[in-house]
């Protein structure tokens, strides 16, 4: 088969992108790409007549771009008010795309959901955050089926969001969008700083127990699945009960309004503190670990 | 580009139009093919702008570029 140039494959045409997620089809079989994915992965010569990990790359840019601008054209200010959210997307790497088809040697190329990835971070609640994946959905339904995972309370080695997995229904073609609110986000980033001191591999496995990379690890996931988890929470219970206070105050019910309003003082005042302190920890743990980093190199 | 160990930001390029998404990931596998560092990481983002990256993926920009 030929391959077709991705130029040819779809262009960015502003005010048309609905169409051209629909319209596209993907230059290479199932084969092909099961092909590539196995020479990736066993770093063997890319068999004739299959596309390049590039060609391929080239062709997936494009999409997850149309993705992240469909996402970002959303008004989200009935939502998020006036926290935009951030939205920025990448293609994966040669060599994250590489270790992840050793992970998985089950799956075939086509099947990998983050080849094409978009990340959606705002300063927002958990209930906010499921509004926002729900709306991300609603975005594509008509063309993809929406996989939702969500690793808030089923951290994944620590790492807590919500992913979106999209798997369009014309081009058989994933992608996935990230749905993390500030707090996720700013703990991430300080893991991976860490992964680059201690090694990649603890996004997705554990050090050996008893060592000190093991008590780092584990402490670190700790702030993640504890502090943080419990942070939002209680950020979550002020959002809603900021809800109840302004249709209260709408309805004009004054007796409930007045006991509902002590409740949010008493709320924020259990929540604003730890999100505070927790943000500062957060930092301060970033910063120790770009130290150790340069002290290293 | 970006080296783990150090944290430092190497090169750090903007291509912007509507073409930019796709130039530079052109360049990211350029680069990609010629390093031969495997601490180096060469990574093309896609943003509204630089800012939303430096908080999005602080990782990248936590040391000065060299």
């Amino acid at each position: 088969m030929e391959v077709v140039p991705s130029e040819a494959s779809v262009a960015i045409t502003e005010g048309h992108l609905s169409a051209t997620v629909a319209d596209v089809t993907r230059p290479w079989s199932n084969r092909q790409m099961r092909a590539l994915g196995d020479a990736l992965r066993d770093g063997t010569p890319i068999p004739k007549g299959c596309p390049t990990y590039d060609e391929v790359v080239l062709w997936y840019v494009d999409l997850t771009v149309m993705i992240q601008d469909r996402i970002s054209r959303i008004d989200w200010s009935p939502l998020l008010g006036g926290e935009a959210p951030e939205i920025t997307s990448r293609v994966k790497t040669i060599g994250t795309l590489q270790d992840k088809l050793r992970r998985t040697p089950e799956a075939p190329l086509q099947t990998i959901r983050d080849i094409a990835g978009v990340r959606f971070e705002a300063m927002m609640s958990t209930s906010v955050q499921d509004a926002a994946v729900q709306a991300i959905c609603g975005l594509f339904e008509d063309e993809a089926a929406a996989v939702v995972k969500d690793m808030r309370r089923d951290d994944h080695f620590g790492y807590r969001a919500v992913h979106i997995e999209l798997r369009f229904h014309t081009i058989a073609w994933r992608a996935e969008i990230q749905v993390r609110t500030a707090l996720q986000g700013q703990w991430a980033n300080m893991y991976e700083i860490a992964a680059d001191i201690l090694g990649r591999e603890i996004r997705y496995s554990s050090p050996e127990e008893g060592t000190v990379e093991y008590g780092v690890v584990t402490a670190m996931r700790g702030i993640s699945t504890e502090t943080v988890a419990v942070a939002e929470e209680r950020y979550d219970a002020v959002t809603m009960q900021e809800i109840l206070v302004e249709d209260l105050a709408r309805l004009g019910n004054s007796a409930r309004l007045q006991m509902e309003q002590r409740k949010l003082r008493q709320l924020r005042g259990e929540a604003e503190p730890l999100t505070v302190s927790l943000t500062s920890q957060l930092e301060r743990i970033t910063s120790l670990l770009q130290d150790i980093r340069k002290s290293g190199s | 580009m970006y080296h783990r160990k150090s944290g430092r930001l190497e090169r750090l390029e903007e291509f912007s139009g509507p073409q930019g998404a796709r130039d530079a990931l052109r360049e990211r596998l350029r680069v990609e093919n010629e390093n031969v560092d495997p601490d180096v990481e060469v990574v093309s983002l896609n943003s509204d702008s630089e800012e939303t990256l430096r908080r999005t993926h602080s990782r990248y920009f936590d040391a000065a570029l060299v």
